[in-house]
């Protein structure tokens, strides 16, 4: 087992998966001369050559157009966008066309691309270039839409995206580059739509997805020390839903709070809390708790900016509100 | 925002109660668990405790003023909060603790009802029955996002889960204390109140269009009061859920009286033999938890406390009253605590908590000169000790003499889902051996 930087995991996923199929390729904006803007392409210019290493012009409606252009001719590209902030330019391509083609061809068109890039607030990068932007594309059906959250999961789920047919957005975070994880040597596969159990519990549970991971696990840690155990599921997939595996952490602990990053209105975040509040019902002993980011354009101010986000201790306060407890 | 403070049912059979005293006045402050005001229910006045900190906003019924169970009492919240015009709610059953969103913005279909409620549910539902949560936002479309529909009227607030175990258990909603915000009843809650075995009660309606010629044949249909049909529930419960087997042992009960009499000598008011039967079970109860059980319908429950209940009779029915830790406690320390139980269930009438949850049940008929007898166990217990009448008997001695000896037959009833014979024998044997030996356990 080999501990890897989630930036490396992402690295090893596109090296092996364009070794494996010679139709992989990789364009975006500083891939190839400058190792990506997060140097997840590093090293990989110098291997495959500049035909499948492509640096393009900054121009996102247009290089992900090619990119989608290139799946429908039969090749299977990753397109680097350098945040999803610069990725709503490209929002016609992807929703109107990558999405859709397989659907409007009625299944005679096949669209295998994956478009990847950090997502969520990183710091002191103000209002425009701190969003978390899950919800637009988990809106849209015929997209696949992933979250990984630890480096294992980053190299399991890339490869598996770039595999499906589908077009898959990837979601990553400019924080979690650095985060370091074990990562076995062999290569493997982490399924498109299943969950993963990041810690067990039974008194509460505690859902979330991609960066919010690191405050959700902080928070379970200071319940341990009450002695309240938090099942934490880590969706990982938002787009298939493992609704599964969450009704089941629900159905041990009923109660539930839901973890994420994005603003509170029609996220990812409160779609999962009302799938839990509607398909889990009886089961609840107290409404669901949404902790989300504030719903306001993210402040420069670093107090500021942090107030607005996720932290441990609003995960602490929705815990409290789920377990009728005012001592902890 | 400003709550309203419903009305509890503050002991198992209250549906209505009324308003002794306000200990607070309007605007003043009060911290969770501080009285708020004395309650007048059928059994006791008890106070109401806060469920929550915060302000005494308005007095909705003032001393002397009844309540249903349910009904909103007073508005609480916190200080200087403005209570929305809470006269137009003080009126009768149909007040509802939030405002409700206009008509207009109503949604027109109705939502279904909160599953759990419609089987105890006496009155058919009016759409006034179900308040709705108020609009958070006036900008809201309250056609696109309906509000959630809450229980209705006379029904506390609960959660989905605790209307789904209360279902399960048989427990009404309307007698749970709700411990939650704003009274909601949680799952704690009804665990805590299936575990004192709260029944349900249901309410038959009298018979009318009586033909005049069968009058005379048909048998008299006897007031009894809830506290009879309670009695009626609870035992029947037990005896056709609880397979129930019995153990019957006879001892000399000689050392048994030479040593009440030794203790009562010179003291004023004598310690009764039912106290001294006490904290001799106790004493050997302690060394016996297994006996010490509750069946919880899938496992078995084992108490930390040794809380014993003893069997009184009163007019309008019996009823246990419980000395708690038994075990931890003194036989005069027993002896006061057991006579002034008995003396309040025969003046005022006892307190949930002062007869709920006896964890083993001593029964005497002995007084009424009954040999011996079997009894039914008295819920969440699991065994009960029945205790016959002190005879004179020839008994054959260690030597094959005869001699005349005074005896005592006990008879340990057992639920055998959570007690087997063997455990109960041993138990038996033991608390034989403490009877027959009395002063080496009240030492």
């Amino acid at each position: 087992m080999a501990e890897l930087t989630y930036r490396e995991a992402l690295n090893r996923a596109l090296d092996e998966e364009m070794a494996r199929d010679p139709k992989v390729f990789l364009m975006g904006e500083e891939v190839g001369e400058y190792d990506g803007a997060y140097k997840v392409s590093k090293g990989l210019l110098g291997k495959y050559g500049a035909r499948r290493v492509r640096d393009t012009p900054i121009s996102e409606l247009g290089f992900t157009g090619l990119g989608v252009g290139a799946a429908l001719a039969g090749l299977r590209p990753v397109v680097e966008w350098m945040t999803h902030n610069f990725a709503l330019l490209a929002l016609d391509q992807v929703v109107n066309n990558a999405a859709k083609m397989r659907q409007m061809s009625g299944g005679q068109l096949k669209v295998p691309i994956v478009f990847r890039g950090p997502n969520g607030p990183a710091e002191f990068l103000a209002a425009q270039h701190s969003q978390a932007l899950a919800s637009y594309w988990a809106h849209v059906p015929g997209l696949k839409v992933v979250a990984p959250a630890t480096p294992a999961d980053a190299y399991g789920l890339l490869k598996s995206a770039i595999r499906d047919d589908n077009p898959v957005v990837v979601l990553e975070s400019e924080m979690m580059y650095a985060w370091k994880g074990e990562v076995p040597e062999e290569e493997f596969l982490v399924p498109l739509g299943k969950a993963r159990l990041a810690r067990e519990g039974r008194d509460l549970s505690l859902v979330t997805f991609s960066k919010p991971i690191k405050a959700v696990m902080e928070a379970a840690e200071l319940l341990r020390a009450k002695g309240i155990e938090a099942d934490v599921v880590d969706l990982r997939s938002i787009r298939p839903l493992d609704e599964e595996s969450l009704y089941a952490s629900v159905r041990k602990t009923g109660r539930c709070v839901v973890v994420d990053e994005s603003w509170p209105v029609a996220s990812v975040g409160s779609h999962v809390a009302w799938l839990v509040s509607h398909n889990c019902f009886d089961l609840l002993d107290a409404p669901v708790e949404l902790v989300s980011g504030e719903d306001v354009p993210m402040p420069y101010n670093h107090s500021l900016e942090l107030a607005a986000q996720p932290s441990a201790d609003k995960i602490l306060g929705a815990a409290r509100r789920v377990l009728y407890r005012e001592d902890i | 925002m400003a709550e309203s403070l419903l009305m509890i049912a503050l002991s198992p059979t209250m549906t209505e109660g009324s308003i002794a005293r306000w200990k607070l006045k309007e605007n003043d402050a009060f911290v969770s668990g501080d009285p708020l005001c004395e309650v007048e229910t059928d059994k006791a006045s008890m106070d109401y405790e806060a469920p929550k900190s915060g302000v005494l906003l308005k007095i909705l019924v003032p001393e002397g003023g009844k309540a249903t169970v349910g009904q909103p009492i007073a508005f609480i919240g916190k200080a200087g909060e403005r209570v929305d015009d809470p006269t137009a709610e003080a009126g009768g059953k149909k007040t509802v603790p939030v405002p409700e969103a206009p008509e207009s913005e109503r949604p027109a279909s109705k939502s279904p009802e909160p599953p759990g409620t419609q089987e105890t549910r006496s009155e058919p539902a009016e759409s006034d029955a179900f308040p709705r949560e108020s609009p958070k936002s006036p900008g809201v479309d309250h056609e696109a996002f309906p509000q959630v529909p809450v229980a209705p009227a006379g029904y506390p607030r609960s959660s989905p889960l605790a209307r789904k175990i209360a279902l399960e258990l048989g427990v009404d909603l309307r007698l749970v204390r709700g411990r939650g915000p704003e009274g909601r009843v949680t799952e704690k809650d009804v665990r805590a109140a299936a575990l004192s075995f709260l029944p349900r009660v249901e309410v038959r309606a009298a018979d009318s269009g009586a033909d005049a010629a069968s009058a005379r044949r048909r048998p008299e249909a006897k007031q009894t009061g809830r506290k009879r049909a309670i009695i009626a529930k609870r035992l029947s419960e037990s005896f056709f859920s609880a397979p129930h087997y019995y153990l019957r042992r006879e001892i000399r009960a000689e050392r048994l009286l030479e040593a009440r009499a030794e203790l009562n000598q010179g003291r004023d008011k004598p310690i009764s033999l039912n106290a001294l039967l006490m904290k001799l079970a106790a004493s050997v109860l302690a060394k016996h938890p297994e006996m010490n059980v509750y069946w919880r319908g899938e496992s078995i429950e084992e108490r930390r406390v040794v809380d014993i209940g003893l069997a009184v009779s009163l007019p309008d029915g019996l009823i246990t009253p419980v000395v708690r830790d038994c075990d931890k406690k003194g036989l005069e320390e027993i002896d006061r605590e057991l006579s002034a139980l008995i003396d309040k269930a025969k003046s005022k009438g006892l307190n949930p908590e002062e007869y709920e949850g006896a964890g083993f049940t001593i029964t005497n008929l002995g007084s009424f000169g009954v040999d011996e007898f079997t009894a039914i166990i008295n819920p969440p217990g699991s065994a009960i000790l029945a205790v016959g009448a002190i005879n004179k008997k020839p008994v054959v001695g260690e030597n094959d003499e005869i001699t005349v000896a005074r005896t005592l037959v006990f008879t340990l009833g057992c639920d055998h889902r959570s007690i087997d014979g063997v455990t109960g024998a041993a138990f038996l044997a033991d608390f034989a051996k403490a009877a027959t030996n009395p002063i080496r356990v009240i030492l």
